[in-house]
């Protein structure tokens, strides 16, 4: 009989550490094996399990246990304030580990307290029977039978806002209409790892007659079935609860939307951690919603619990633009010429790492597409001169959007697109060219891809037809006359060509090729330089590393081998090119005399009839 | 979309054809009405000179999907190769060719071919795809050699 209470008390202290320990993060759960002399490897739901049956497996409940008061210190640190609550408020043993009750999803978030109340009444009784029958209070643990429901939940509920002041990122492609419901903190109630919560909105009749407006009709992937397709949207987005700065879309570990009971939404991390989160994306839930103004929507998200992480949620009425819409923005977002001038300018001047250089070369095709910039846009946050095309990288946005610029892999926000005057003027004014040099005055030469037409290189007149016949191949018909027209020599078969085409580079150059391609994502290499194994190849190599390593210096980090090495190859022809240099004067100087392009002559090509100059 | 990867790779293609490195082969699939299939492209790529991979010319599929150039394109060595970052299934695991780690939509298919060249001689070890050049690589280099040789050989073009 006289042991009957102990017992109880025993009971009820493995409970309350029983709850600790499933309030740990995986910090303390490694910690607590390490001071209990258990392997700390493994994931978080086995060191619980290892954990948990530490604290089942202890004997005596006393102060001096080594597990118990390894977890209470933990605890304790974890949670300097909750001490009292924990071990006071024994009560909650009997109300905590609940699923998400039915009650709460009837319940705005503001009235979590009565959740939480009507959820201590109502559960059944648990784990521990004898600890909640008996009167386990009067067991030397201090009674808070007032503060009877003022759990560690609430305690947390109180820092954080109901209606926190998120700034969410913005969507470009995403107009804000409305806010249907305000960014709304997902608070937890209970320890339990799944939690819900239900969020009515309403919508006006103005809103709804937008989304009807908006409505067509459009075929399911599979053909027959018909879609609504909405370009007015109700979305949800959600992000962690961070008002510090704006917010990307988060999703918690595990969320799933429920619109007027029907599954809308739901998202899963992936397990393994190989396998990188996906980017969270904003969730249309129009085809789900009552489009109607005399009857609410309720929107229940259950979301799974994650310590030292909380989201918050905000429905929105938006307007969903296309690529062609932000492009046509665009175009009135259009920066001066003296702009990429002074950048010009400034990249020349400015000649660090010994590197003297007088003109830059830019290419004129876009990186992502390959082919010539039609609108040649930039970040105005980017430090680089080359372009790409607007059209394209919208349109790639508008598949998924990165906002990531093609050339340096920084960012590249909507908001921050200009289109360059400067290039544009260049684009209108050589149809051909795949590349440019630029100048410090701001004049440019467009830099030829088709070779000298000079008929001593018979490889480069041959050229042209080679490109020509290319492009109308995977048309069909139209590659038929091209063959007739040309002769056999000139004329490629697809299938067997690509070995003869092109002579094999001499070995010299392929190496530095090899190199060059590998240390350098963007590389444009202008197509001579294979043909014109010389003089001015060799100096246009020189240029084009000059070039390379302005558009590249920021985006390789110090001391990458590969860039030593590139350094090292590039100092060589520096060199190389200074003791040539004497010798080539001359030869360059009867060139332009005779009237003969010499594209390679970077700083004296200024003479050349080629230039233009903006101004 | 998926003009922009037509379009892009009809622009690939234009390069390839006027330069590539030597000794690569890169060329788009036929279709049976003789049609180009610019989505899949059949290559080859030599071992490089005075490694192990010397002599051999490894043949490569490149399958792209509808979102290229925001995706990179699928590289699979046809038939699978002997290598640690080569799948059982044959495809190339690289970070360049991850979307998630080092794939930039500016990386031309010259580039993916010249970095899986690189990578014959030089495996990751930090990331192996397949179970028997990964343990033959780690405990016994020189049966690996011997391994990378005979495969060489056996990929010699006639």
């Amino acid at each position: 009989m006289g042991d009957k209470p102990l017992r109880n008390s025993q009971a009820i202290e493995k409970e309350v550490l029983r709850r600790m320990v499933t309030n740990f993060r995986v910090q303390e759960l490694q910690q607590l094996m390490s001071m209990c002399n258990r392997s700390r490897v493994g994931r978080k739901q086995e060191l619980l399990s290892r954990a948990l049956y530490l604290v089942k497996n202890i004997n005596d409940v006393s102060k001096d246990c080594k597990v118990a008061s390894s977890i209470r210190d933990l605890y304790n640190r974890r949670y300097p304030s909750r001490q009292m609550q924990i071990v006071g408020g024994m009560q909650e043993a009997n109300c905590i580990p609940l699923p998400p009750t039915s009650e709460s999803k009837y319940s705005a978030v503001c009235a979590f307290s009565n959740i939480l109340s009507t959820e201590g009444s109502e559960s059944p009784t648990a784990v521990q029977s004898s600890a909640s029958s008996a009167g386990p209070r009067t067991n030397g643990y201090p009674s808070t039978t007032g503060a009877y429901s003022s759990t560690d939940t609430t305690a947390d509920k109180a820092q954080v806002p109901v209606l926190p002041d998120v700034t969410f990122k913005d969507l470009p492609f995403y107009e804000e209409c409305d806010v249907l419901i305000k960014p709304t903190s997902l608070v937890d109630h209970g320890p339990s790892r799944y939690q819900e919560t239900a969020l009515p909105f309403y919508l006006s009749q103005r809103q709804v007659q937008a989304i009807y407006d908006s409505r067509t009709m459009q075929p399911m992937q599979g053909g027959n079935v018909m879609s609504y397709n909405y370009m007015v949207q109700i979305q949800v987005r959600l992000c962690l609860l961070e008002t510090s700065c704006e917010q990307a879309d988060h999703f918690p570990a595990f969320c799933a939307l429920k619109v007027n009971g029907n599954q809308a939404f739901s998202f899963q991390e992936p397990q393994s951690s190989n396998v990188k989160r996906p980017p969270s994306n904003p969730i249309d839930i129009t085809g789900h919603c009552r489009l109607s103004s005399a009857y609410p929507n309720v929107l229940n998200v259950t979301w799974a619990a994650n310590y030292g992480q909380r989201h918050c949620i905000v429905v929105r009425l938006v307007r969903q633009h296309n690529s062609q819409i932000l492009l046509d923005r665009l175009k009135k977002h259009i920066r001066n010429v003296d702009h990429s001038k002074a950048l010009i300018k400034e990249k020349l001047s400015c000649d660090d790492n010994e590197i003297a250089t007088t003109s830059l070369r830019v290419s004129l095709l876009c990186p992502l597409s390959k082919a010539r910039i039609q609108i040649p846009c930039r970040p105005t946050t980017c430090s680089h001169l080359q372009c790409f095309d607007a059209s394209i990288f919208l349109q790639m946005n508008e598949r998924k959007a990165t906002w990531q610029c093609p050339v340096c892999d920084g960012p590249a926000k909507y908001g921050t697109l200009a289109i360059d005057a400067f290039f544009n003027l260049i684009i209108a004014q050589s149809p051909d060219a795949e590349e440019i040099e630029v100048f410090p005055d701001g004049s440019w030469k467009a830099l030829s891809n088709k070779p000298d037409p000079s008929p001593s290189e018979s490889r480069s007149s041959n050229k042209p037809e080679a490109i020509s016949v290319d492009s109308p191949e995977s048309a069909g018909p139209s590659s038929i006359p091209a063959k007739e027209a040309a002769p056999s020599h000139d004329v490629i078969d697809i299938l067997s060509s690509d070995d003869e085409d092109c002579a094999p580079p001499p070995p010299k150059k392929q190496a530095v090729t090899v190199q060059q391609t590998s240390v350098i994502k963007t590389t444009q290499k202008p197509p001579e330089q294979y043909m014109k194994p010389d003089q001015n190849a060799f100096l246009g190599k020189l240029n084009d590393f000059q070039t390379l390593m302005s558009m590249c210096q920021n985006s390789i980090p110090d001391g990458d081998p590969a860039f030593t090495n590139f350094m090292r190859e590039l100092n060589k022809m520096r060199h190389f090119h200074r003791y040539q240099q004497a010798e080539q004067h001359s030869n360059i100087a009867t060139q332009q005399q005779t009237g003969q392009p010499s594209q390679a002559s970077s700083s004296r090509g200024r003479d050349n009839e080629n230039i233009i100059t903006i101004d | 979309m998926t003009g922009i990867a037509l379009g892009r790779l009809q622009e690939e293609r234009k390069a390839w054809r006027k330069d590539h490195p030597f000794g690569f082969v890169a060329k788009p699939i036929k279709n049976s009405d003789g049609t180009l299939n610019l989505m899949n492209w059949e290559c080859s790529i030599p071992g490089k000179k005075s490694t192990a991979w010397d002599g051999g010319s490894y043949k490569l599929r490149m399958i792209f999907k509808d979102d290229y150039p925001t995706t990179p394109p699928k590289c699979k060595f046809e038939p699978p190769l002997f290598h640690p970052n080569v799948y059982p299934s044959g495809t190339v695991c690289l970070s360049l060719l991850d979307e998630e780690k080092d794939w930039r939509p500016a990386v031309t298919i010259k580039q993916i071919l010249l970095g899986i060249q690189d990578l014959l001689d030089t495996p990751n070890i930090r990331d192996p795809a397949q179970a028997e050049a990964y343990t033959i690589f780690t405990q016994n280099r020189a049966e690996y050699d011997k391994r990378v040789r005979q495969q060489a050989a056996k990929y010699t073009p006639r």
